[in-house]
């Protein structure tokens, strides 16, 4: 036991594991930054400034303030579930990030299930948006956590669907070898990324994953304009902190699993001295992740929300057929070749 | 450290499964139940069947559950509701349903022989279980999906009444 | 603890936790976050605050959480009056320690102009205040300035826990305000000029003299109004036929309202009908005497069901029972309210404590509709009046099924501040201030109807000069109220950054406004017989520049959102109403022009050389949420239009009337004789004094139809000064508009009515 406990294998495993854990917790704290930023010049306006160098100490600030503000449990809230579920909303989010691989090594596990794990890690993040909205014995959030779970459940649905055509042409559920099968290039210049190859399972992908974290326009979990703040809105100090920080969290996550399906994940041109073709692949996987973020904070900045039922029928309606059609067309394709 | 791992998700099996009986409040007893699956996928982890494990979770925990949570919170039951006079028989049917189960478990562990065991720790990836489900287990397999299917659709026509 | 202890411990507190606390400090300070109380006039200027001019975010204060357990700062923006009380005390309590509270201008401060019957005299009547803005509106600066005062403050706090402020058990009982009695003679002059029998000529006269004989008391016209009174048991009868006979064709009721004579008359009250027919454009003013003994009359809602809510007002007001009414309660004044505030022997500062938020009748219809139905309990959803989505001062009670509201119920009178009381006990030039912060989103057009009212009084017209500048700024406060209505009713859909897109345009305009006259949100711009001076040397190319910008605003708008999909999906459909039910709600302005009914002001019943400029009216089909955009939109370019003519025939002259009885005269002359001297000490001391007699005038203002009847009664302050707010009509048909539809559809269709509660609430 000891002897594992000082092996060179765990110390390394460790060491991934507090790099990559606090690299994401700041890079989510960051992620408040940015958007409010991007979001300030799509306003014409500049931003949090006074606090720090370009506003940079201003998610510090703020988590401090969150740190040091009472927190409220309302009476009529069920105390034990109230506590409970910002917990299980966090504790899923930053689960998934053990199985992705930010580089050729810079992974904690390589499960041969990565991908469904993944999944079904975030799958169970609903609970606590449930949970909150139910414990807090108050109207708006109940609203919000009935929206959220119908909707997560439906937009799940299209979200796993839609990858399927990616597995049947890579044929492996582990994200390593989803990364690797994607290097190299067709004529020389096109990379062989998924995208070229799945369009239409990319389109439903971000659609859903978009929809998955409750990000406008399918932000009606939250919609402050009609239900206050949603699931949250009894929620104060650390425990709203958390609930914001698993949101961010997911962003991440179906941002690195979009890298890693569609776009080819760490892989890139690799070029110059050793420690520079050692830290690439990492660079270019959180470039790929930073577009879709980027994306993400554009798409808030502009679009309107959906009502409820129009959300509901168009993943129905829309997003599933279409993903099972792509299943149906890759699979006759696939069969064929 | 798998025996310890072991005996953690069976305990937290174990007494998850009691809790979703004991419980009054019927949210508690769903939550239990989550947590009762969520152990399971841990044992089955143990059995290198993580196929399995992820699937456990995907579909009973993450989406079937969350339906029931979703009904249960949508109706707002009261707790402990001793309106369950029609059920009372079937307290005493669980007995022997319960001895008859013990039973059917004891006699399929005592024929597995140790060979079948070495092979069953490979039959958790996707690609065997994916095989024997269209080979050997096909026609079950269909007449799941079928089955599942008129339910599907007596629900859609329960539930619509002006199709 | 003893403050000797207190002491030690402080002397005792090492390096450590000095640095410690002082990050705490950091911390708190430059994370800021505030809880919008937003009700009137200084809401629109924390908004401006927000946008890109001045941005707030920069200070770390941009995430404003509707939440009060999310939020640091109460920003408490503009009047709270006693109904509101309760409300913001709830808010304050709810919020997590460490909090703030700003108090964001005068009203909000001490109440303000407002020493009335219904407003708070300040917010620390019920809570602790850190930090008070001064001004009224406080320009954004200001707002800045005091979010540095509040980090300074925070900077320096030593303690390192809060303890709750200590909770006050009840609010303060008001003290009875007795310095603004109104000290006026008796009507008794009023009432025999309009007792004096008159032989009027004209087609609806003499139609009206030939079919109803009998019901007819007497008849007047004074300033081209014609009024008539009539009998209070056939009232109903004759409205009736008013509306339906296809020669009167009275299709839409303006306004009701009520007029107190005292113990002049032998009836006490008037209650006033306005009627007005689309077909035949011909106006009428109802009255209907009602004796104080007996203060009962017939409903008029089987009639019009714009009557609605204009009848519980006067019932409110003036205690008329409305025989029928549907639904007569409280409107504008709690539930808790002792009087009738608008009856002349009121004292206008007489408050009644307000301690609770009632529940309002449709608890009890669907509680009713439950227990029929053998279900449980009915689901009922609170929103407002602090809802994001109620604009801070509504309140909507729905019943809802699921996402679905099956019955609803609005409240209104949050942001009741007694404007007509006031205008009652102030002279003719002081209620113009008043009358900017009833629309004040386009104060300046209330402005200017207001004053047309006291001109009509006279009968003068003022300078061309005079009318064009008018016309100019109002056309541009017209751009401004519909940017801001756009871009709100885009926010509540979701899409954000409209917000800020409407509200560049709307700053720039806010510039020329200011070169003007000094004023941002609330102008003050206009005066009786004029406006107050001339616009500055560079106004013509001002305004050109911005008739250059504010089309390429426009279009960035529309490019956002026209062809967007979602924007459509939410937007058509969605309280569709009918140009027939638009007209009997009451609806003027975009609403009723998004219904498909071309009436308009402007073209209807032309002034200020309006016949003169070319424009068109733009109709929609529908009268959905997408419609009025459309309709908002294509108004704003038509307005550009009217604006592009008037710059370019814009007369040179005087800005002010040569009228002796109105205006000051020149300053030479004051020092000069004696005449002038006297002149002007006059009209300094007295003010304005009208002649006798009863006007109602009107004006196309952003939302519609601003009217205001006026009764004058050869003193220097107002009798009775009634203001028609469009909004007030259009509200009224809101809970069931939305009926049957989505929360959702709620929340969009009540951004695109652009209710303004000081308009909506007076």
């Amino acid at each position: 036991m000891i002897e594992y406990l000082i092996s060179p294998e765990f110390l390394l495993m460790m060491a991934k594991i507090v790099g990559i854990f606090g690299g994401v917790m700041g890079s989510l704290a960051y992620l408040t930054w940015l958007e409010r930023k991007v979001m300030a010049r799509v306003q014409m306006r500049p931003g949090p400034t006074r606090v720090g160098p370009f506003g940079l100490l201003q998610p510090i600030a703020d988590g401090l303030k969150f740190l040091f503000k009472e927190d409220i449990i309302p009476t009529q809230a069920n105390k034990f579930l109230f506590i409970l579920a910002p917990i299980v909303a966090l504790i899923p989010a930053l689960l998934s990030f053990s199985v992705i691989p930010f580089g050729p090594r810079l992974q904690v596990a390589d499960l041969s299930v990565g991908l469904l794990f993944i999944f079904a890690i975030t799958s169970l993040g609903v609970y606590g948006i449930v949970l909150g909205g139910w414990a807090s014995n108050s109207k708006y959030p109940l609203m919000g956590a009935m929206r959220s779970s119908a909707q997560m459940i439906s937009y799940e649905l299209s979200l796993t669907l839609s990858v399927v055509g990616v597995l049947m042409i890579a044929n492996t559920l582990s994200l390593g070898e989803l990364v690797t099968a994607q290097q190299g290039t067709w004529f020389g210049f096109i990379p062989r990324w998924n995208i070229f190859l799945q369009p239409v399972a990319f389109v439903i992908y971000v659609v859903s994953a978009i929809a998955e974290t409750n990000r406008l326009p399918f932000d009606l979990a939250e919609s402050e304009q009609e239900l206050v703040g949603g699931w949250h809105t009894e929620y104060s100090s650390m425990k709203f902190a958390m609930f914001m920080l698993a949101e961010y969290a997911n962003m991440l996550t179906v941002s690195a699993l979009a890298t890693i399906l569609f776009l080819g994940g760490w892989t890139g041109p690799a070029f110059g001295p050793d420690w520079l073709r050692m830290v690439l692949p990492t660079i270019w996987f959180v470039g790929k992740i930073s577009v879709f973020i980027f994306f993400y904070v554009l798409l808030r900045s502009t679009l309107p929300r959906f009502r409820y039922d129009q959300l509901m029928k168009f993943s129905w309606k829309v997003l599933l057929p279409l993903a099972l059609a792509n299943i149906l067309i890759t699979s006759l394709i696939v069969a064929i070749s | 450290m798998i025996e310890i791992l072991f005996f953690f998700f069976a305990a937290l099996a174990v007494g998850a499964a009691i809790n979703v009986l004991v419980q009054k409040h019927v949210l508690y007893s769903a939550l239990s139940l989550i947590v009762l699956l969520s152990s399971m996928s841990g044992l089955f982890i143990l059995l290198r069947a993580d196929f399995l494990a992820v699937i456990q979770v995907i579909v009973y925990a993450g989406a079937i559950m969350v339906l029931f949570v979703f009904v249960i919170m949508l109706l707002n039951l009261p707790e402990d509701e001793d309106g369950a006079d029609r059920l009372r028989w079937l307290k005493f049917l669980g007995i022997p349903l319960g001895l008859f189960f013990l039973f059917l478990t004891v006699i399929t562990l005592w024929n597995v022989e140790r060979q079948d065991i070495v092979e069953a720790q490979m039959a958790g990836t996707p690609e065997l279980i994916g095989r024997s489900l269209f080979t050997d287990y096909l026609l079950p397999f269909e007449a799941t999906s079928l089955l599942i299917l008129i339910a599907l659709m007596g629900a859609v026509v329960f539930a619509k009444k002006d199709l | 603890m003893k403050a000797e202890e207190i002491e030690q411990k402080r002397e005792h507190e090492n390096f450590f936790t000095t640095s410690y606390s002082s990050l705490v400090n950091w911390a708190r300070k430059s994370s800021l976050w505030p809880y919008p109380f937003g009700t009137a006039c200084c809401a629109i200027e924390f908004m401006a605050t927000v946008s890109s001019h001045y941005d707030l975010a920069r200070f770390g204060s941009e995430v404003v959480r509707f939440s009060p357990k999310q939020s640091d700062v109460l920003m408490v923006l503009g009047t709270i009056n006693d109904k509101m009380g309760p409300v913001l005390k709830q808010i304050y309590d709810q919020m997590a320690e460490p909090k703030w509270v700003i108090s964001m201008g005068a009203c909000a401060t001490c109440g303000g102009f407002y020493r009335a019957y219904h407003v708070m005299q300040g917010i620390d009547e019920i809570l602790p205040v850190d930090v008070y803005i001064p001004g009224c509106p406080p320009v954004p600066e200001a707002v800045l300035d005091a979010i540095i005062k509040l980090q300074q403050q925070v900077e320096n706090d030593t303690r390192l826990s809060y303890e709750r402020h200590p909770r006050q058990q009840r609010l303060k009982i008001p003290e009875v305000d007795a310095t603004v009695h109104a000290l006026e003679r008796p009507p008794r002059a009023l009432v025999r000029f309009l007792e004096e029998k008159q032989d009027v000529q004209g087609p609806i006269a003499s139609l009206f003299k030939e079919r109803f004989p009998d019901d007819l008391i007497s008849m007047r016209e004074f300033r081209g109004d014609l009024s008539i009174s009539i009998k209070r048991e056939t009232a109903k009868q004759v409205l009736r036929t008013l509306k339906t006979d296809p020669d009167f064709n009275f299709k839409m009721l303006l306004d009701v309202t009520a007029v107190d004579y005292l113990s002049e008359r032998s009836a006490r009250y008037d209650v006033v009908y306005h009627l007005l027919s689309l077909s035949n454009k011909h106006r009428v003013r109802i009255k209907v005497p009602v004796p104080a003994e007996d203060p009962t009359i017939d409903s008029m809602f089987d009639v019009w069901k714009s009557a609605d809510w204009a009848e519980r007002e006067a019932f409110d007001m003036f205690g008329i029972q409305f025989k029928g009414h549907p639904d007569l309660r409280r409107i504008l004044t709690h539930s808790q309210f002792v009087g009738n505030p608008l009856r002349r022997d009121f004292p206008p500062g007489q408050r009644t404590l307000c301690t609770e938020t009632v529940d309002l009748p449709v608890v009890e219809r669907a509680r009713k509709y439950a227990e029929s139905m053998g279900l449980a309990q009915p689901q009922i959803l609170n929103m407002g009046p602090q809802h994001p989505a109620m604009h801070g001062t509504f309140r909507l009670q729905a019943a809802v099924d699921g996402e679905r509201i099956v019955d609803a119920d609005t409240e209104i009178g949050f942001l009741h501040r007694c404007f007509e009381k006031m205008s009652e006990t102030h002279m003719y030039w002081q209620v113009i201030p008043y009358t900017d912060r009833l629309n004040y989103m386009s104060a300046m057009m209330n402005g200017v109807a207001y004053a047309m009212s006291v001109e009509k009084m006279f009968g003068v017209e003022i300078p061309k000069r005079a009318q064009y500048i008018r016309v100019i700024l109002s056309e541009f406060s017209r751009i401004a109220d519909h940017l801001v209505c756009i871009g709100t009713n885009l926010v509540d859909l979701g899409a954000i950054s409209n917000f800020w897109y409407s509200f560049r345009p709307r700053e720039e305009i806010y510039d020329l406004i200011e070169s003007c006259c000094g004023g941002r949100l609330t102008v003050s711009y206009v005066r009786i017989g004029g406006v107050a001076n001339d616009v500055p040397a560079d106004f013509i190319t001002r305004a050109r520049a911005l008739l250059q910008s504010i089309p390429k605003y426009v279009d960035d708008l529309e490019k956002l959102n026209r062809q967007n999909r979602i924007f459509k999906m939410r937007t058509s459909g969605i309280t569709a109403i009918s140009a027939e039910d638009a007209i009997d709600w009451g609806f003027t302005g975009p609403t009723l022009r998004a219904a498909g009914v071309p009436y308009d002001v402007r073209k209807w019943f032309p002034n200020y050389d309006y016949d003169k400029f070319e424009f068109d009216i733009p109709v929609g089909e529908s009268g959905d949420v997408f419609d009025r955009y459309l309709v908002r939109m294509e108004e704003i370019r038509q307005s550009l239009r009217i604006i592009k003519q008037a710059l370019e025939n814009l007369p040179e002259g005087p800005v002010q009337i040569d009228d002796r009885r109105i205006s000051l005269p020149p300053k030479k002359g004051v020092y000069s004789n004696i005449e002038d001297l006297m002149n002007h000490f006059e009209l300094i001391q007295d003010g304005i004094i009208p002649p006798i007699g009863e006007v109602y005038s009107y004006w196309e203002a952003a939302n519609g139809e601003l009217g205001f009847y006026l009764i004058s009664n050869n003193t220097k302050r107002p009798y009775r000064l009634r203001v028609r707010g469009p909004c007030f009509y259009i509200f009224q048909a809101f809970s069931h508009m939305v009926k049957g539809g989505y929360l959702s559809d709620a929340v969009a269709a009540l951004g695109s009515l652009n209710i303004v509660a000081g308009e909506l609430e007076k």
